[in-house]
Parts: structure tokens; C-alpha cells; sequence
């Protein structure tokens, strides 16, 4: 039984050096928002996003970047899914980071919901302001462009 | 020493440890009413309380008195029928509005940068005052149930309107009608849409008139009266001495 404990403590103690050490020495940034989380249905079926450009990799803080791009609405849209009747363009990224002063989808201004037509492509422009320093990861809900997407804001 | 000694020698021993001992289990009991009521109320009415742009007048003014009437009416049946203290619900929003502030404080504006003027947690603090002086002058929790639980509801607008009335003012955004609310929640990025207020509007609960709020807080008030008996066996359960050994 003593034996046992001793054994128990031991590898306790084991645990939590590894476990801090591995919490202090590997921090990586996220580097997605669990995109892949989501059935591949509604990730591949749904929406696909094309010819994204993020004006800047690097902003300072109080200055804008600019979010382009087009969206496609698969016309065979998964029955399982509400069809995109109220929709909203958003952004992802780790709290309000940007302050979003603006966004357009087909040169209007959108700051509240649309209705999406299947089978229809539409160009959308996200206009950002930098809040707060550091780098963050930000995105549309696309995987595919995750590499691109990183910003610094100073 | 064995088990058959005690572990005091005096009188007076036995009595300081004994108030040692009380101060120990009230201060646990706080933390742990806290810990079970934030957890209950971030579950139950979490967006309507953490967002001034989910502060509409239908849903919120009915979900958040029902949903949080609950542990101050436990605790209350607990403070009264066994010590007769009359503070049991002021108690309990206080407890709630600590763990909410530290919650807003460190999560929402340390960690994810929303500021602080558009998270921070409803006022309930009219309401519970109402349901302690209701039960302290009625010496009822009947009464308490009935007229503390409908004021409970009915207080909670009137108790939240000057502080959201502002963010309701109605602006022109480049030609489109919002509210400050929703500009927030607009500019503020998070996970799903920042324009609860406008869709949950939907022209409907007319029928004493354009106001909608009242509607709402009556039928919260009612429910809270049927919430407020339910909790209360809950705290007289969890309250019972049936398996105290009497000396």
C-alpha cells in the first residue's frame, strides 16, 4: 500500500512538470477557428468563398484595412440546412480586435441581414479598423484562405 | 487523544470554534450559491444578460425575472423558516452580480476586448430588495410568492430602462434606422448576428396599445409566481433536517 502511494505521488508529480512545462514551452497562435469542426456538408455545400484579398498584413492601430471578395451560394444547397433566407456577413476573430466600420455585399452597405439567392455569386467588401495590438487571426469562415490571414496591428 | 475526547477543553473553546465554523460555511455558502446561480443564469438567460443589443423589450424583459427569481426564492425559504433573515434574495443578486462582473471584467473585456458599456449585466437589484421587504413585512412566503413574485417581474423593466434607454435612441446609419444598441453590437465583431433587437420586433403583443414591454413583464411576473413556489420546495429540501440527528 505504501509502496502504491509512494508510486501514485511519483507519477503525480510527473504529470504536473509536464504538464506545465508543456503549457509553458509550446504556446502556438490559433491558427483557426474550428472551421473543421463543422460536417464537411455544410462547409463544402453551402457557401465557397473566392478571390479573398486583405489589403494589408500589417496595420497600426486606429488605421482600416479592407476585406474583398466573392461568395458563392451552391445552388444545390443542402436540404438539412435552412435555406440562407437571413443572412449576415461576419467576421471571424478573437474578440473585437477590428472594429468593423463597414461592410458591403454587391456595393451596397449591409450592416444587417440579407436574403441570399441560390446559385448566386456576390462580391462583398468588409472595411476593419485596428483596436488592439497584436496578432490575430482573421478570417470569413473559409479554411482555404487561413494562411493569408494573419495581421498585425501597432 | 481518542475519538470518544473532545477536541476542546472549555466552554468558551467550544463556543469560538463553533462561530470559527460558522463563518467557514458562510463563507462557503456564498461562493457556492454564487458558483450555482451564475452557472444557472448564464445557461438560461446568458445573450439577453451579456449583450445591450439582446436588451429588447419582449424576450428579455420576460426570460431574465423568470429565470432569476429562482435561487433567491430557495434562499430565501432557507434564511427565513430557519433563522428568520430577511435578506436572502439581496443576498443571492448580490452573490450573482459579483461572479457577472468578474465574469465581464476578465472574459469579456480582458480576454475577448468588448467594452464594458455594452456587457455589462442586467439590473436585478430593485426586484430583490421588493422580495425580502414584501417578505419581511408579510411574515408570508404565500404572499411573498404571489405579490413579491409578480413585483419581481414587474420591477425589472423600470429598474433597467434608465440604463438602457440611451442605447435604444434611434440613429441614422448611412441612411438606415438603428439603435446605439445595434450599432455596438455591429461594430463590435462577434459569433452570430447584431441585430437581435430588429428582428425580435415584430409588430406583434399591440394588443393594450404600442407598448410592449408591460405585456411582457406581466406575463414575467406571472411566471415568476409559479417559479417562485417551485424554487422554494427546493431550498426547503435542500434545506431539511430529516437526517440531523436531534440531541
Amino acid at each position: 500500500m505504501k509502496l502504491f502511494k509512494g508510486k501514485v505521488a511519483k507519477l503525480s508529480f510527473v504529470a504536473v512538470l509536464a504538464t506545465a512545462a508543456a503549457s509553458m514551452i509550446y504556446t502556438p497562435t490559433a491558427s483557426a477557428h474550428g472551421e473543421k469542426s463543422q460536417a464537411a456538408f455544410l462547409r463544402m455545400r453551402t457557401l465557397h468563398w473566392f478571390d479573398m484579398n486583405w489589403s494589408k498584413e500589417e496595420v497600426a492601430v486606429n488605421d482600416t484595412m479592407t476585406l474583398t471578395g466573392k461568395v458563392l451560394v451552391f445552388s444545390g444547397w443542402p436540404e438539412s440546412v435552412d435555406p440562407p433566407n437571413v443572412a449576415f456577413l461576419n467576421i471571424g476573430e478573437p474578440g473585437a480586435v477590428f472594429v468593423r466600420a463597414g461592410s458591403w455585399i454587391g456595393g451596397q452597405l449591409a450592416p444587417r441581414s440579407v436574403e441570399l439567392h441560390l446559385g448566386e455569386t456576390y462580391e462583398f467588401k468588409v472595411l476593419l479598423k485596428a483596436r488592439r495590438p497584436g496578432d490575430w487571426h482573421v478570417s470569413l469562415n473559409d479554411e482555404r484562405k487561413r494562411r493569408r490571414s494573419y495581421h498585425r496591428s501597432r | 487523544m481518542s475519538a470518544s475526547q473532545s477536541a476542546v477543553r472549555s466552554r468558551a473553546e467550544a463556543v469560538k470554534v463553533s462561530r470559527t465554523f460558522d463563518w467557514l460555511i458562510c463563507f462557503t455558502l456564498f461562493f457556492v450559491v454564487l458558483g450555482g446561480y451564475h452557472i444557472h443564469y448564464m445557461l438560461t438567460g446568458g445573450d439577453w444578460d451579456f449583450w445591450t443589443d439582446w436588451k429588447d423589450r419582449r424576450l428579455w424583459v420576460t426570460v431574465a425575472p423568470i429565470v432569476s427569481i429562482t435561487f433567491p426564492a430557495a434562499v430565501q425559504s432557507m434564511l427565513w423558516w430557519r433563522y428568520r433573515l430577511p435578506f436572502g434574495a439581496v443576498l443571492c443578486i448580490l452573490g450573482l452580480l459579483l461572479g457577472e462582473w468578474v465574469n465581464r471584467y476578465f472574459n469579456f473585456w480582458g480576454w475577448t476586448y468588448f467594452p464594458v458599456a455594452f456587457v455589462f449585466p442586467s439590473q436585478l437589484m430593485p426586484g430583490a430588495i421588493f422580495l425580502d421587504v414584501v417578505l419581511l413585512l408579510s411574515n408570508s412566503m404565500t404572499f411573498t410568492a404571489v405579490i413579491g413574485g409578480l413585483g419581481y417581474g414587474l420591477l425589472f423593466y423600470p429598474g433597467n430602462w434608465p440604463v438602457i434607454a440611451p442605447l435604444h435612441v434611434p440613429v441614422e446609419y448611412n441612411g438606415m434606422v438603428m439603435t446605439l444598441a445595434d450599432l455596438q453590437g455591429y461594430h463590435y465583431v462577434r459569433t452570430g448576428t447584431p441585430e437581435y433587437i430588429r428582428m425580435v420586433e415584430k409588430g406583434t403583443l399591440r394588443t393594450f396599445g404600442k407598448d410592449v414591454a408591460p405585456v411582457s413583464a406581466f406575463f414575467s411576473g406571472f411566471v415568476s409566481i409559479l417559479i417562485y413556489f417551485l424554487w422554494h420546495f427546493f431550498g426547503q429540501w435542500f434545506n431539511s433536517t430529516a437526517f440531523t440527528k436531534a440531541s
